[in-house]
């Protein structure tokens, strides 16, 4: 059977850079997507490269019936703004970083972009009541029974 | 109850040393197929445009694929759809990581060239 090899090299940086800003890093902030959910409310983008700012940016998400919704946002500009920034609101998109949901960007090439995520951060535990199933149990040990 | 949430912000830089451009997967958990090619310098490529522009029906194609240190490669194979898109899309499909095309158009000079990076996975041959 007819084959094409690979050609491998080791690069000196990532082809696909993806670094954190703030003191979290990247891999810590994937690490806790599950166990916490974000919401997404807005969303800020600074590339130095205006086409970036125009890039399109898929949104995958799934509905609580498990329907796949792919929606694609095509950020617009004013070509004669040069602005190197732009303000994309989520309000209405109910959108979050939940594990499940994708986020697919298209960056230019030979391009870097910062994003800024404005999030609500809940996490599972946040749903319990005050009481936990133990104090609940001692309560009911100690519950007397006078009828 | 929600007594709890919490407002922040997430502030990401995203760098792209190709020179092509590169659609990503962002924020799809550890357990994201797509993010093992993020971050990682191991960089594969092949030219396919033999195969494209030689042999009359490719409907489907394999690459063979190994974690790093394995002894021996494993064959996934995956949907063409018979035209370039569709080998990226098929590829993109089987979860070993995120591959790109340097144009999505067939260009005589270049060719139909495929590229992954990944550190977690080694790949070699393509074939059909």
């Amino acid at each position: 059977m007819p084959t094409v090899p690979p050609n491998i090299s080791t690069l000196s940086t990532p082809a696909i850079q993806v670094s954190s800003v703030s003191g979290v890093s990247y891999y810590q902030i994937q690490q806790s997507i599950g166990t916490f959910v974000y919401l997404i409310n807005n969303i800020y983008m600074y590339s130095s490269n205006i086409n970036q700012l125009l890039q399109p940016i898929g949104l995958k998400k799934y509905n609580k019936f498990g329907d796949k919704h792919i929606r694609v946002l095509q950020p617009m500009v004013d070509p004669y703004q040069s602005s190197s920034a732009l303000n994309q609101t989520m309000l209405g998109l109910d959108y979050m970083f939940d594990s499940n949901n994708g986020f697919y960007p298209t960056i230019s090439a030979n391009t870097s972009v910062n994003f800024q995520f404005s999030t609500t951060e809940i996490s599972h535990q946040d749903y319990l009541s005050g009481k936990t199933n133990f104090q609940d149990i001692e309560f009911l040990q100690g519950y007397i029974n006078d009828f | 109850m929600i007594s709890k949430m919490k407002s922040g912000d997430i502030i990401l830089n995203v760098k792209n040393n190709f020179n092509f451009d590169a659609t990503i997967s962002l924020f799809g958990s550890t357990s994201d197929p797509q993010a093992g090619s993020l971050n990682a310098v191991q960089q594969y490529w092949w030219d396919i445009t033999y195969p494209f522009l030689n042999v009359a029906n490719v409907a489907q194609m394999y690459i063979e694929v190994k974690p790093v240190g394995a002894p021996t490669f494993n064959q996934v194979y995956f949907p063409t759809n018979n035209n370039y898109n569709g080998l990226i899309q098929g590829l993109n499909s089987i979860g070993l990581g995120t591959f790109w095309y340097q144009y999505p158009t067939f260009i005589p000079a270049i060719g139909y060239q495929i590229y992954t990076t990944n550190d977690n996975l080694v790949f070699g041959n393509i074939g059909w």
